[in-house]
């Protein structure tokens, strides 16, 4: 009877513990943002917070002060273990180049925020005249 | 005994987290991911579109990222930002770094090499010829 009632709670205790880790696992193998780009740095599971060269082709591209920035478009997504996602908002080019009164575009780059692969924002920067 | 088993839970977990695939993106990058023990320290272009002549190496400038355990990754690899640290006007090409032991440390650094304002005036590139270039 004491034995029944020890044994009871410890295989609770391991089935939960298993969850918490298959838990855990799946939120992390969704944490690998799954978007495209054609430069992509290492990124967390956990916090991602980076930005990284859209442009890849350079010729005598001005930087720095001639140019200005103009970045307001997000695209926001919520993705719930890889297996539900939702994104909305608008990151292109074109937009964000006429909303900046950008008419000559010298470059772009793009910057990720993600916590836990569950909430992200993707940001594009557009550099021009 | 619960304290071990839970750690060694979560010390799988953070494994599977770095092996699930993030690895790096570009459009040329050698094989630094085919391996679960991997050490990698490569260098490799970003831009492949090159213009004969128009490469001048005496000024380079980087930005870096680095991501531990594949749980946290933080950093500003933009063109600006590696611009902006070697003094560069103007980009005339980009390279990228890649540095990997076992996936706990992983840093990623954009390579800029390009003029500087007065370079580039010195050899007769002007802002509106660099613009029209970069088109």
């Amino acid at each position: 009877m004491i034995q029944g009632e020890h044994t009871m709670p410890r295989k609770l205790g391991v089935g939960i513990r298993a969850l918490l880790a298959a838990g855990a696992v799946m939120v992390f193998s969704s944490g690998c943002l799954s978007y495209r780009a054609p430069v992509k740095p290492p990124l967390g599971a956990i916090y991602t917070e980076i930005k990284a060269p859209l442009t890849v082709n350079f010729h005598n591209t001005p930087v720095g002060a001639p140019n200005k920035k103009y970045s307001q478009k997000y695209t926001r997504y919520l993705n719930i273990f890889g297996y539900v996602s939702v994104a909305w908002d608008e990151a292109a080019i074109g937009e964000i180049a006429r909303e900046g009164g950008i008419t000559e575009i010298a470059y772009a780059d793009y910057q990720v925020k993600s916590i836990l692969g569950i909430y992200g924002e993707f940001q594009i920067n557009v550099y021009g005249n | 005994m619960k304290t071990l088993r839970t750690c060694s839970l979560l010390s799988i977990a953070a494994v599977l987290a770095a092996l699930t695939g993030c690895g790096i993106r570009a459009p040329v990058v050698p094989p630094v991911d085919g391996a679960w023990v991997n050490l990698s320290a490569v260098t490799f272009p970003v831009d492949t579109d090159f213009q004969p002549g128009a490469l001048s190496t005496r000024r380079e400038g980087r930005a870096e990222s680095m991501s531990i355990l594949g749980l946290v990754a933080l950093g500003e690899t933009g063109i600006a930002r590696a611009a902006e640290n070697g003094g560069i006007a103007v980009v005339q090409h980009v390279d990228a770094s890649y540095f990997n032991v076992l996936f706990v440390y992983q840093r990623y650094e954009t390579i800029v090499w390009g003029l500087s304002a007065e370079e580039a005036a010195a050899a007769g590139i002007t802002k509106d010829q660099a613009v029209a270039s970069a088109k």
